[in-house]
């Protein structure tokens, strides 16, 4: 048991070390919704969920068996990442979810980065479902979901907003539109608002994806941290890697909350 | 207060000029001679106004199909612009209104009145302004959106909205507030003493309060000793609701009350706990809308958008919602509601063909003079209503008066839908108990239950009755949150929760073995 702990402890630090390198985190770098100006990136409108790496490149292929559906991350989006260890498939271009100009309107340069040598590799962020697996009214909701995505990422917040609201009046049982709502209300500092909407898009994901929802509690723990709650932050990023051990957004902020303030319990559940 | 409103409402009736054009001459020189007489307008405007004719306001056409919800919009634009630009502006207002449910609703309240007022005869009135009338308003909870609104039979012989300004006594729709107050107070206390499978007696007792006593009866004046607070719940059972309400508390009970969504003061008295105060369909739907989205209040949202004729927006109403109460305790409440519609007093729900996942509540009266049926699916909330505006007595209980009309709206707008079921937040496990003894069933138990807990206060011992030490029914976890393994669990059990009980061999409804 102490073995285990220690491990889990050892693999915190790791990728906290990893993440600090890179600036391209916001998750990382915490408190996000308060930076000025500050613009959304790839990163900010799909949640972000990446596994720990396998140790040859069978087990990466095994990896991408595990889920089909999943997206692999650009260059633009984890350009610490080596590409040699990215899992063969399709590009976030083929997402609903993503608009491929994002980097335009982040400002990025993916080529200015140096990728390094790194234990881990991507799995990708969880990705919006198919279409066509979906309902009809599903699919219309979703089909605006995805165009509010696409207006966060040029700030027209204003807009995104109505259209995940309307998402959700089409559709109201399902999460993806609460999800990005409650982000939304975060990146305007309406703490008190993105909780609400987060939790629903946890409790209706219960029987969904468990990468998304695990990025809906690491969010309400963007919230929390954000307010200075910080007990309640980490509960939620444990909470957050319970429903996706990879979700390594969530890894980071454990672990830079644990140096921020060290807490017995910020250890990894295995 | 309650009185004063009434007779208010009762004034109107009387000097409505569309119905008394004689008599609201007179009414009209009496004030505007006191105005006069208080200095209020001069000789000369007192002369001038004399002289004016009445014009009745031209009501909206029967061809509109929310003449109630129109007043109602209209009301709410008369607050928030002024006269000069409602009549300039040429606004275009989007509401929330769902003109297919309207539709829906209209046809099931119609022929809902029409249907009781041809098996009950007593019902029937000659004069149209005392006919029997009904009341429905649905809301989607997860975003306020008031989806349908009828205020009344028949809006050309009465502009009353009943959903908005009918002030009507709750009788037992408000009990699930009780069991809500009760259910969290537990959870923050952590004694483990009130869970739904907790027993409370449910035999006549006296409540003494500020030197009164009240002693609550039963229908019937039946009693069924201990029941469990599931059992007290779908059946509505007065006195271990006002036993639970005493150990509880009045302002606690009332607190949760405004938390959840009424606005109307409630009584300061123990019969408030059975429902005695007086509040809208609207705030019922409000409150219950609440208990439908996890606990999350929304601000009804009837206007979505206000422009001007050239587009410019002039108001954007978006979806305001705040976590009044615990997730994991609404879910409760709703699990707890779900078996009303399957085992209690609205079964009959079941009885005419509605399949979807629902929970509700009957109410009815003392008296008889108010019949309600609330009910939800995880995204409609509908509230009916069924009485005299003169609050004469119906002699019809909620489940006969109001359920089934709320039942014929419910599945003409479900018809063709998927089955969406209510799905338990993180906090809550729900668990096979055999529901005479509360404990985990075991493979002998011949009923089981699937009953909602709080995690960590999960019955720890299988069945005493059946076969203790028997490896019991696996957990049916919904959000386990400790155990890794969930994924594989939601995946393998899909549907948990869908049938509650489940028989293993036929023998008595669990709920005539007590």
């Amino acid at each position: 048991m102490h073995y285990v702990k220690s491990l889990a402890i050892a693999v915190v630090v790791l990728f906290a070390s990893l993440l600090a390198i890179s600036e391209q985190q916001p998750y990382a770098q915490g408190r996000f919704a308060r930076e000025p100006g500050r613009t959304f990136d790839e990163e900010d409108l799909a949640p972000d969920s990446r596994s720990i790496a396998p140790e040859d490149e069978s087990a990466n292929d095994s990896g991408d068996e595990e889920r089909p559906d999943s997206t692999i991350a650009d260059e633009e989006q984890f350009p610490d990442r080596d590409s040699q260890t990215r899992s063969p498939m399709p590009s976030m271009e083929e997402s609903p979810s993503h608009s491929s100009d994002h980097d335009a309107a982040s400002g990025k340069d993916s080529t200015d980065e140096s990728p390094e040598e790194s234990p881990i590799v991507t799995s990708g962020p969880p990705t919006l479902p198919e279409a066509n697996s979906l309902l009809p009214q599903e699919q219309v909701a979703l089909s605006f979901v995805t165009l509010g995505v696409e207006a966060m990422g040029t700030e027209d917040l204003a807009r995104a907003r109505a259209l995940f609201e309307r998402a959700i009046e089409i559709a109201p049982l399902q999460p993806y539109s609460y999800f990005f709502l409650g982000r939304l209300a975060l990146t305007r500092e309406e703490h008190q608002k993105a909780l609400p909407l987060l939790r629903k898009a946890e409790i209706l994901l219960t029987r969904g994806d468990q990468a998304w929802r695990s990025e809906a509690v690491s969010v309400q723990g963007a919230v929390y941290e954000d307010l200075g709650e910080l007990p309640q932050a980490r509960k939620a990023y444990r909470k957050s890697l319970r429903f996706f051990p990879q979700n390594l957004r969530a890894m980071s902020a454990l672990a830079r909350l644990a140096g921020e303030e060290p807490h017995s319990d910020d250890v990894v559940p295995q | 207060m309650r009185r004063s409103r009434s007779s208010s409402d009762h004034f109107r009736q009387r000097a409505s000029p569309l119905r008394h054009p004689d008599r609201i001459i007179p009414r009209r020189n009496y004030v505007l001679q006191r105005m006069r007489e208080l200095g209020h307008i001069s000789p000369e405007e007192y002369e001038a106004a004399l002289k004016e004719t009445i014009v009745p306001r031209t009501l909206p056409s029967e061809d509109n199909n929310a003449p109630y919800f129109a007043d109602f919009i209209r009301k709410a634009l008369t607050e928030q612009f002024p006269d000069s630009t409602l009549a300039t502006a040429g606004l275009r207002v989007a509401t929330s209104l769902d003109l297919r449910l309207q539709d829906a609703a209209y046809v099931a309240v119609q022929k809902g009145l029409q249907e009781l007022e041809k098996r009950y005869p007593r019902l029937q009135r000659s004069v149209p302004e005392e006919q029997l009338q009904a009341c429905l308003i649905a809301m989607q909870p997860q975003t306020g959106a008031i989806r349908v609104m009828i205020g009344g039979r028949d809006y050309q012989t009465s502009q009353f909205n009943r959903v908005t300004q009918a002030h009507r006594q709750l009788g037992s729709v408000f009990k699930p507030i009780v069991f809500l107050t009760a259910l969290s107070q537990e959870r923050e206390k952590r004694e483990g003493r009130f869970l739904p499978s907790s027993r409370i007696a449910d035999t006549p007792f006296t409540w003494s309060y500020k030197g009164e006593t009240w002693s609550p009866g039963n229908y019937n004046n039946q009693y069924l000793g201990p029941v469990s607070l599931r059992r007290a719940l779908e059946l509505s059972l007065n006195a271990a609701t006002a036993r639970l309400a005493q150990e509880v508390g009045l302002d606690p009970i009332r607190q949760t009350a405004e938390n959840v969504g009424f606005v109307s003061p409630l009584p300061q008295y123990p019969s408030m706990v059975l429902g005695a105060g007086e509040v809208t369909p609207f705030e019922v739907a409000v409150a219950f809308s609440t208990l439908a989205n996890n606990g999350a209040r929304t601000v009804p949202r009837p206007i979505k958008q206000i422009s001007n004729q050239s587009g410019e927006t002039l108001a954007q109403h978006g979806i305001e919602m705040e976590q009044v109460i615990p997730a994991a305790d609404a879910y409760m409440v709703t699990h707890l509601l779900e078996g009303v519609l399957a085992r209690g007093t609205g079964r009959a729900a079941r009885e005419r063909g509605f399949t979807h996942p629902a929970a509700g509540k009957t109410g009815t009266t003392n008296d008889y003079g108010d019949a309600w049926f609330v009910g939800y699916t995880p995204d409609l909330v509908t509230v009916v209503w069924v009485g005299f505006d003169q609050r004469q007595s119906l002699g019809l209980s909620g489940a006969q008066a109001a359920l089934p009309i709320w039942t014929s709206f419910m599945k003409r707008v479900t018809a063709g839908q998927p089955q969406a079921e209510f799905i338990p937040p993180p906090g809550v496990t729900l668990v096979p108990i055999d529901p005479q003894t509360g404990e985990r069933a075991t493979a002998q138990c011949p009923l089981v239950l699937e009953e909602a807990f709080y995690e960590g206060e999960e019955p720890q011992q299988s069945c005493s009755r059946h076969g203790a030490g028997i490896v019991p029914v696996e957990t049916r976890a919904e959000s386990n949150n400790d155990k890794p393994e969930h994924e594989e669990r939601f995946n393998a059990q899909p549907g948990a929760g869908q049938q509650p009980i489940l028989p293993r061999r036929k023998e008595k409804p669990w709920w005539q073995l007590f």
